[in-house]
């Protein structure tokens, strides 16, 4: 439709032309020209096909041009020779209207040659020019698709580490977000990443300020944040005295994951996900708390999540740190508490 | 198979999920998404207030699960399930949707799945009790009744019923002051209910326990239940033996 409607358009100025140039009556010229340009439009398919071929890269510039301008001489050469035959045609026909004008005016077959070759020419930068943009869009969605496969790749080797759940519904949502809104599935793919590079990184490393222990757990709810929107919200304030402490990395990493799963995921206007951490002499007291559902039905927890926590408190810290539940029907706490540690 | 379009409603709480769901079908075409639901209550009241051809169901959902919201919806209504777990998947195909999909899916599978829908569209209806009796959940006495009102949904936990009385094919539900019409047997109600917390008292009378105050003898061989709160239900013979037997 758009090669159509591109060749009307030369066709109206070779109209123009005819009647400039070689004092063709309007009517006439105007009959001339438009069947004519109409025709040139499959003819100029075969740059189509030639710019198909010979992909247009700094090394083969002067080769398609090369190709291209032959091309469209020849082309042109026969249309022209066409348009010789229409004019001849129409002058014949008796009707006085279309009587063109000279038989074989001079300027007639440059004029043709000369547009002709020029829109065929035009024609191929056109479509290479589609067939570029074409190529950086799916291009950018490769880009994206082997970006996901990498972090799948990395993925695998946490498994054991984190929830599989947690990486399975991330991958989800990042594989739904790629067609809609290829941006947040690349900034989810990123911060996905991150997370399970830091945890990787910093599981190794034994205790790590507790600060940056929130931080860790925040990044891991501004993940779960895309799957929930608006329904997960989080707080956390930490005292700069309480952030001081030396915790075992990803420490509170099950009660955040119980937190949504069991609490968020069930109420229908979500809730808001709160750490706090405050000093307390020579301890500090560490709350994670969310709202639930006092109907909540089926998964329940297993009290895995909270068996790992007390046996890695246990582990690190001895009788000196402890935890306890508080729940009730609409909200769940569970508080620990870590010895403050010496002053650095 | 038609080739009309088809109206359908989105049911997922995650927005990344129906936004792909979304995308998907425009991409396939022949639908229109005439509702997108976060939750199960939205999508009976999507169901009551418009014609629905098909549902997209997810299963993980908060407060009333996809097969909670296949009972409330389903006799109306052909369903797709769109889950991440495969664990359901017995349990769909025994409510007769018309088919399952794991997430994440191609585009072709929601494809199939559409034309599967077309297909059933042709196809008379599998029997509303048998779609509603068998998307009860296999593990357990039931711990709360769905009951559909129009477009709303009434979540009614056990421990509230006062006592449930047959009315033909529905039951009324008798609690917290109200009574709600279900679309059940009473004979249906009675296999899922604890039984060591409901009996069946009556031909036409399920009662809770909890509520009962005494039973006091009306005339010879005919006895009725007092209430807590003074009402009055009938007792049979063989609803008394099985009183007496629990108490």
């Amino acid at each position: 439709m758009v090669h159509l409607t591109a060749w009307s358009v030369v066709g109206a100025i070779v109209a123009a032309l005819s009647h400039a140039l070689l004092g063709a009556p309007w009517l006439a010229a105007v009959v001339f020209a438009l069947p004519l340009s109409l025709v040139a439009a499959p003819a100029s398919m075969s740059g189509f096909y030639l710019s198909r071929a010979l992909p247009l890269t700094p090394q083969t510039a002067v080769r398609v041009g090369g190709t291209a301008a032959s091309a469209a001489l020849v082309t042109a050469a026969v249309w022209a020779a066409l348009g010789h035959l229409w004019w001849l045609g129409l002058n014949r026909t008796g009707v006085p209207e279309l009587y063109l004008g000279a038989e074989q005016p001079a300027a007639l077959a440059p004029l043709l040659v000369t547009v002709g070759a020029m829109g065929y020419v035009v024609s191929m930068a056109m479509h290479y020019v589609f067939r570029a943009y074409e190529r950086a869009a799916a291009d950018e969605r490769r880009a994206l698709r082997s970006e996901i496969a990498a972090r799948e790749a990395e993925l695998r080797a946490l498994r054991a580490q984190i929830d599989p759940h947690f990486l399975f519904n991330s991958l989800n949502s990042i594989s739904g977000l790629v067609g809609v809104d290829p941006a947040g599935a690349r900034s989810m793919c990123q911060r996905l990443g991150d997370f399970l590079r830091d945890s990787l990184t910093l599981g190794g490393v034994g205790r790590i300020p507790l600060s940056r222990e929130v931080a860790l757990v925040r990044q891991y709810l501004e993940i779960e944040q895309v799957r929930f929107g608006s329904r997960l919200m989080v707080g956390s304030a930490v005292s700069a005295a309480a952030g001081a402490a030396m915790v075992p990395a990803l420490l509170l990493q099950p009660l955040v994951e119980n937190a949504v799963r069991h609490g968020i995921a069930g109420l229908i206007e979500g809730g808001t996900v709160s750490i706090q951490a405050e000093r307390a002499g020579d301890s500090v007291v560490i709350v994670v708390e969310n709202p639930r559902d006092p109907e909540a039905r089926g998964r329940k927890g297993t009290g895995l999540g909270l068996d790992i926590v007390r046996r890695r408190l246990r582990a690190a810290f001895g009788d000196d740190a402890s935890m306890r539940v508080e729940a009730d029907d609409q909200s769940y706490r569970v508080v620990v508490t870590v010895p403050a540690g010496e002053p650095t | 198979m038609n080739s009309d379009v088809l109206r359908v409603v989105i049911v997922d709480d995650e927005e990344p999920a129906r936004l792909a769901v979304r995308h998907d079908l425009e991409a396939i075409g022949g639908v229109t998404v005439v509702a997108e639901c976060a939750n199960g209550f939205e999508a009976v009241k999507a169901v009551s207030e418009q014609t629905v051809d098909l549902l997209l169901l997810d299963v993980q959902m908060p407060k009333l699960d996809g097969f909670d919201v296949l009972e409330l919806i389903g006799k109306d209504v052909p369903v797709v399930f769109i889950t991440a777990y495969d664990e359901f998947a017995l349990r769909a195909f025994e409510v007769h949707a018309v088919d399952y999909l794991l997430k994440p899916f191609a585009r072709e599978r929601l494809e199939a799945a559409l034309m599967r829908a077309r297909a059933r569209r042709e196809q008379p209806r599998p029997d509303p009790s048998a779609v509603r009796a068998t998307a009860r959940p296999a593990a357990g006495p039931l711990d709360r009744l769905v009951i559909r009102d129009g477009p709303h949904v009434h979540v009614v936990p056990v421990g509230k019923i006062d006592y449930i009385e047959a009315q033909d094919d529905y039951v009324s539900v008798h609690t917290a002051g109200k009574s709600l019409l279900k679309e059940q047997t009473l004979a249906d109600l009675e296999r899922q209910l604890d039984a060591g917390r409901f009996v069946r008292v009556h031909r036409s009378y399920i009662l809770n326990i909890e509520r009962l105050a005494r039973v006091e003898l009306y005339a010879k061989d005919s006895r009725i239940a007092i209430l807590h709160d003074g009402r009055k239900v009938p007792i049979s013979r063989a609803g008394y033996q099985r009183l007496q037997e629990l108490l």
